[in-house]
């Protein structure tokens, strides 16, 4: 486990020198990120009259936690063998890549945010807000992120759900959705209700993603042995 | 520390891509897996790495069964599989290493001064971005990343794939190293004569199977073949009357003569005495008729 930070530290540096190499490109990334973001929130005003982009920069959280996974496992260059080929095993290589690329994420989130400040008419203390459940953004993206990650594995070619299932997860974040027992088996409707600050519980929440990741697990592994007892496992 | 016993294995349900395969690698020992495209030879590199399981019989790598143990020994194997790996373009050659290194659990201690001297024989600069890099110059990094654990056993398919002259040579001193220091390595290449270069012994595959196994002149025995040396003629008419009879001389005016310094001396004896002139001299592959499928 003493591994585990080194790793992590040393990813996210990689991480950030691959983003800054190219400035003009990471300028450009956190505008079109921030345009994107403030027409989606004026549009969400128009439907359900609600303000704050928070929601938003959440469920970009989730949806990069969400499609990392798989991301890693389509890499045309060989990448689901040398995930496998590798002393960590393939589902803690994942996330532990896809944590390195949140951490990223919640920095360059948080840049957009300030862009965002004027233009929104924010007030800072939603930083804050967003920084608080960050964490739990991430955490619920995980469990989906890793069934898909075993869909990919075994299917190939998985973007379009993915790009699906993202829009769906975007949607959610600026249309009115409602919690109740709906958020008790789907941890990102508890999620966008407690950061809309209407009732409901967040141990419910972490327990209810914790229980996702649980079998996102369970489904690599199973796809993983099925996919080397039928040669799936690779890129073809 | 390499043993495949009867091993049959495949894709689905389509028919084995191996059949009843068997082969033994050696300490201090270089392999070469010959055949044409989709012959099984990647199929039995995946084997030996655990991400394909056999049908029927046994894999065994360090003594283990590689489907369940392969993150034991992956950081004492160097591996570049089907002429890939994972590259990422923004990252720095340094920073690519790093990443691979990390995904091994290697030391930092351990790896910065071995990566920095492979960079260094491979001809690589160290930190310009991948994406500034010429296709061969990316095989030699690849080839950096795979050799970066100091392995004692090495597993190369297609290492010669796009790898310019120079980077052949410095992988053939790297392979000798290995064999020298007691490792042993098992290479697949399309390119016939790097293999038997490098290589103590060969498995010839056809379709899945193994024609043939061992040293070079068994293997060419068993395949039908022997050594040869072909000598193109300037001009091959002058000749032909005198040529006995076992010697072929083919429709571009090369004639084909036992390896042996008796049939060689007779041949340039006849050259000399009728005149005919020497344009080129060269030893063809016998395993290159194991490729095209003949006998």
């Amino acid at each position: 486990m003493t591994a585990v930070p080194g790793f992590l530290a040393r990813l996210f540096r990689l991480q950030a020198a691959q983003e800054l190499r190219y400035p003009v490109a990471f300028v450009t990334n956190l505008l079109a990120a921030a345009v994107f973001l403030a027409l989606l929130a004026f549009a969400g005003r128009a439907v359900s009259g609600a303000h704050s982009p928070v929601p938003l920069l959440l469920g970009f959280m989730v949806m990069v936690s969400l499609q990392n996974p798989s991301r890693i496992v389509e890499d045309p260059a060989g990448a689901p063998e040398e995930c496998m080929l590798s002393r960590w095993t393939l589902t803690g290589l994942m996330i532990l890549e896809t944590l390195a690329r949140g951490l990223w994420m919640t920095l360059q989130l948080s840049l957009t945010f300030v862009l965002l400040l004027l233009p929104l008419g924010l007030e800072a203390q939603e930083l804050r807000t967003f920084f608080q459940w960050a964490p739990l953004a991430w955490w619920v993206g995980l469990g989906p992120g890793l069934m898909l990650a075993s869909a990919t594995l075994l299917f190939k070619r998985t973007g379009a759900l993915l790009n699906l299932v993202s829009l769906l997860v975007l949607g959610g974040a600026v249309l009115p959705v409602g919690a109740g027992w709906v958020g008790y088996v789907f941890p990102y409707v508890e999620l966008l209700a407690l950061v809309r600050g209407a009732p409901g519980s967040a141990g419910g929440a972490w327990i209810a993603a914790t229980a996702w990741v649980l079998v996102g697990v369970l489904l690599l592994r199973a796809a993983e042995r099925y996919g080397a007892r039928h040669g799936l496992l690779g890129v073809r | 520390m390499l043993e495949l016993k009867q091993v049959t294995a495949g894709y689905g349900r389509n028919a084995p891509a191996l059949k009843s395969v068997s082969l033994t690698l050696q300490p201090g020992n270089v392999h070469a897996i010959v055949g044409a495209n989709g012959a099984g030879k990647t199929t039995l590199l995946r084997l030996v790495l655990g991400l394909l399981s056999p049908g029927s019989g046994q894999v065994r790598v360090f003594g283990q069964d590689p489907l369940l143990s392969i993150a034991q020994f992956v950081h004492k194997t160097g591996i570049l599989l089907d002429g890939r790996r994972r590259l990422e373009p923004r990252w720095t050659a340094e920073e690519n290493l790093e990443y691979h290194a990390l995904r091994l659990k290697l030391r930092p201690v351990a790896y910065r001064d071995r990566s920095r001297g492979l960079l260094d024989r491979f001809g690589l600069p160290a930190r310009e971005p991948v994406n500034r890099f010429s296709r061969g110059m990316r095989q030699r990094l690849r080839l950096v990343i795979a050799l970066l654990p100091s392995p004692c056993l090495v597993l190369l398919d297609e290492p010669t794939l796009g790898l310019d002259v120079e980077g052949q040579k410095v992988l053939m001193r790297i392979i000798d190293e290995t064999r020298s220091a007691g490792g042993s390595v098992l290479l697949t290449s399309q390119s016939l004569d790097f293999l038997e270069r490098v290589a103590d012994e060969f498995t010839i595959l056809r379709k899945g199977e193994a024609v043939a196994q061992g040293p070079l002149d068994a293997v060419a025995r068993a395949i039908g073949q022997t050594l040869q040396v072909a000598l193109s003629v300037a001009y091959p008419e002058r000749i032909v009357d005198a040529l006995p009879n076992e010697w072929e001389l083919d429709a571009h005016g090369r004639i084909r003569v036992p390896l042996d310094p008796r049939a060689i001396a007779k041949v340039m004896e006849l050259l000399v005495e009728n005149e005919a002139g020497l344009l080129d001299l060269e030893r063809p592959s016998p395993l290159e008729k194991s490729i095209g499928g003949e006998p």
